[in-house]
């Protein structure tokens, strides 16, 4: 017996949602692109049968629904990622310092770039394999695996800096 | 990716990265496995990628609210004829009477699915050409208990051919408008403060929907095969016109004739 629509689609809202904040960086808005996305799906006339695209396919309308956002705000997801910035992280090659746990995690996320997070919210929380995420994302996967290690990178430098603690000025001195 | 490209170096973080997720080939991967054995620095990398990997996947939040609700049974009054009311004549009509709203329509996928359900049978009852009555949709609204607008669309040829306030609780009003050129349009407002307030656009078998929220009322707009940018106009006024509850301004009503001449009739 197939599944009714709305429980099929409540297996991936969780991910969905991790994917959204990925995307707008923002609780809200990423509530109502799921929300978006399930209305979508729910009133679309065909639906995939097989799971795997059913996954791909629900992410795509979700990220579809984020795009034209952007458009009527005439930027896109690749305009906040500049190739320069990506290229300098990447070749500092991050050290063993930092810890790394799901609070640091979720700072160093927000401290990335839209492109940046959400290829890994893609492969990490989402669980695709770049193949999967190339396809997703329109790109060749050979850009998938750069773009991700970038990304990784970026991270990893996001939370080494986040578990550097300025020291306190001096006291008793007086600043002129 | 193919492990013979690199047999000569040591992997690359690309590569590490790849052999993290599992997406190297199996001559690749005991390439790098070979070589993170016997290579502290590298080892040190790629437990540190493990660990980020397994970090971010335990780092997911709570979502601030249902992403999925569960649809509630719709009700109807099985009244909606008796509340057929008069056209509003002429300018904006707000009433401002206010009273706790303690029962909520749903967000999102309800309220479009009441929408739908309510727009489908209005559809199916033959066109109207006579107004409702004034003082029974005075009396809806005053029921309905929370300010809200039912602009004036004269200036699209549209006017108002139904309304009826349904629900037990009559927690929904509906209002239909008819055209001139077979276009039928449904506004929805609901005593419902879970949907977002910013206007989104749905596509929908047949048509467009538009839903937002002002204040305590929820809105959906629905059209079948009406022209996107003339349902677009109409949509942004009546959504500024419900939130400043005063009539519509000279160049929004100007704006609404002119998406009506630019316009292909209804079809579907």
């Amino acid at each position: 017996m197939a599944t009714a629509p709305r429980q099929r689609i409540e297996a991936y809202l969780e991910r969905l949602y991790g994917y959204a904040i990925s995307l707008a960086g923002d609780r809200e808005q990423a509530r109502d692109l799921v929300q978006d996305c399930a209305l979508r799906a729910l009133g679309a006339s065909r639906t995939p049968a097989d799971e795997s695209a059913y996954r791909a396919w629900l992410f795509r309308i979700l990220r579809n629904a984020f795009v034209d956002g952007l458009r009527r705000q005439r930027r896109s997801i690749e305009q906040q990622a500049p190739e320069e910035e990506v290229v300098a992280v990447a070749e500092a090659c991050p050290g063993d310092g930092g810890l790394i746990d799901k609070l640091t995690v979720r700072r160093g996320l927000a401290a990335l770039s839209p492109a940046h997070r959400e290829i890994i919210a893609l492969i990490d929380l989402a669980g695709f394999s770049y193949a999967e995420a190339a396809v997703l994302l329109d790109v060749a996967p050979g850009t998938v695996m750069s773009r991700l290690s970038r990304a990784r990178a970026a991270l990893l430098n996001a939370i080494e800096e986040d578990n550097v603690v300025p020291l306190r000025p001096r006291e008793g001195r007086s600043a002129r | 990716m193919n492990g013979r490209q690199r047999d000569s170096h040591p992997p690359d973080w690309t590569e590490l990265n790849a052999y993290v997720d599992g997406e190297l080939d199996g001559e690749a991967a005991a390439r790098v496995a070979a070589a993170v054995a016997g290579d502290g620095r590298l080892a040190r990398q790629v437990a540190r990628l493990a660990r980020l990997k397994s970090a971010v996947q335990a780092s997911g939040e709570p979502a601030p609210g249902p992403l999925l609700p569960s649809v509630r049974p719709r009700r109807r009054s099985g009244l909606a004829a008796s509340f057929l009311l008069l056209a509003l004549l002429g300018g904006a009509l707000a009433v401002g009477l206010q009273r706790d709203s303690g029962s909520t329509a749903g967000t999102a996928p309800d309220a479009l699915a009441r929408a739908e359900v309510l727009h489908a049978d209005w559809l199916s009852e033959p066109p109207r050409t006579e107004p409702p009555e004034a003082g029974l949709l005075l009396a809806s609204l005053q029921r309905f208990g929370l300010p809200v607008q039912i602009p004036d669309l004269s200036d699209t040829r549209l006017r108002v051919a139904h309304v009826a306030l349904v629900g037990e609780e009559g927690e929904v009003l509906h209002v239909g408008y008819h055209g001139t050129r077979g276009c039928r349009v449904s506004l929805l407002a609901l005593r419902d403060r879970e949907l977002p307030e910013r206007l989104r656009l749905l596509p929908r078998p047949g048509g467009l929907a538009y839903l937002w929220r002002a204040g305590p009322v929820s809105y959906v707009l629905l059209a079948d095969g009406m022209d996107p940018k003339r349902m677009e106009v109409i949509a942004g006024a009546i959504e500024q016109a419900t939130r400043r509850l005063v009539p519509m301004p000279a160049e929004t009503r100007t704006a609404l004739a002119e998406s009506r001449a630019h316009s292909q009739p209804c079809v579907g």
